[in-house]
């Protein structure tokens, strides 16, 4: 079974979004990605990978707000951090909007 | 002369800077990049001016006096972390906080790369408190 997270855009604009999937367990190769958007307030499950491939190597976001482009990435290199615990080991992704940043949390829901 | 920035690099990480050039005065075009290493710091006296957590760059010429945004990445915790701002119009605060200042300062806050814009030679405000009689 592929990876399987529901991503939820809690903030006031459209957001695109590139899932940078981990090839097996070694957060040094890539197995492609996934893209979608979501609207604001909007809240979809996503798949991504396959039955091997079923880890995030990381997140990037593009949003339009206040006459300018953001774009964020955020990439794992070493597993076991932070950033890989929060997007491995949840299956609930949000994307929040303060002071010019997205901010991405995790949550696990049943 | 060329315009120019000094950078400060406040996030504690060694931080890469590119900055965006605007050709002309339309945000819709570009004229080339500038690319930045910052070290961490602190600083040391026998450093060269461009191994310094604070910089002052040139950029662009002439004619090509405004940036049209900031790449800004870093690596921290076992992962790297990257944003891209870019000014899509002129007159919002993007374009008013890389424009308007001669000065940007970079922090980390463990999860975001945030900046902030001030100018060197303005003069802090002051309050004059009037005793209350």
């Amino acid at each position: 079974m592929a990876g399987r997270k529901l991503f939820t855009n809690i903030s006031p604009y459209r957001s695109d979004v590139t899932l940078v999937i981990r090839r097996s367990e070694d957060p040094r190769n890539t197995a492609g990605t996934t893209d979608f958007s979501l609207e604001p307030r909007q809240s979809a499950w996503h798949e991504y990978g396959d039955k091997v491939n079923i880890y995030l190597n990381g997140i990037k976001l593009v949003s339009m707000f206040k006459g300018e482009v953001i774009g964020q990435q955020h990439i794992v290199i070493v597993r076991g951090s932070e950033l890989d615990n929060h997007l491995n080991t949840k299956n609930a992704v949000d994307f929040t909007f303060t002071n010019g940043s997205i901010v991405v949390s995790t949550r696990q829901v049943n | 002369m060329a315009p120019h920035k000094t950078l400060i690099n406040r996030t504690g990480y060694p931080l890469d800077v590119v900055l965006i050039v605007r050709k002309g005065d339309h945000p819709s075009l570009t004229a080339g990049t500038v690319n930045v290493q910052l070290p961490a710091g602190p600083d040391h006296e026998d450093m060269k001016a461009d191994e310094r957590s604070v910089q002052t760059v040139t950029y662009g010429n002439a004619t090509n006096i405004y940036l049209n945004g900031l790449e800004l990445s870093l690596e921290a915790e076992g992962a790297t972390q990257s944003r891209r701002r870019i000014v899509a119009e002129r007159g919002m605060d993007l374009d008013n906080a890389l424009n308007m200042f001669d000065t940007i300062e970079f922090r980390f806050d463990g999860k975001e790369i945030v900046f902030t814009s001030s100018n060197a030679g303005s003069t802090p405000p002051t309050w004059k408190l009037t005793p209350v009689p």
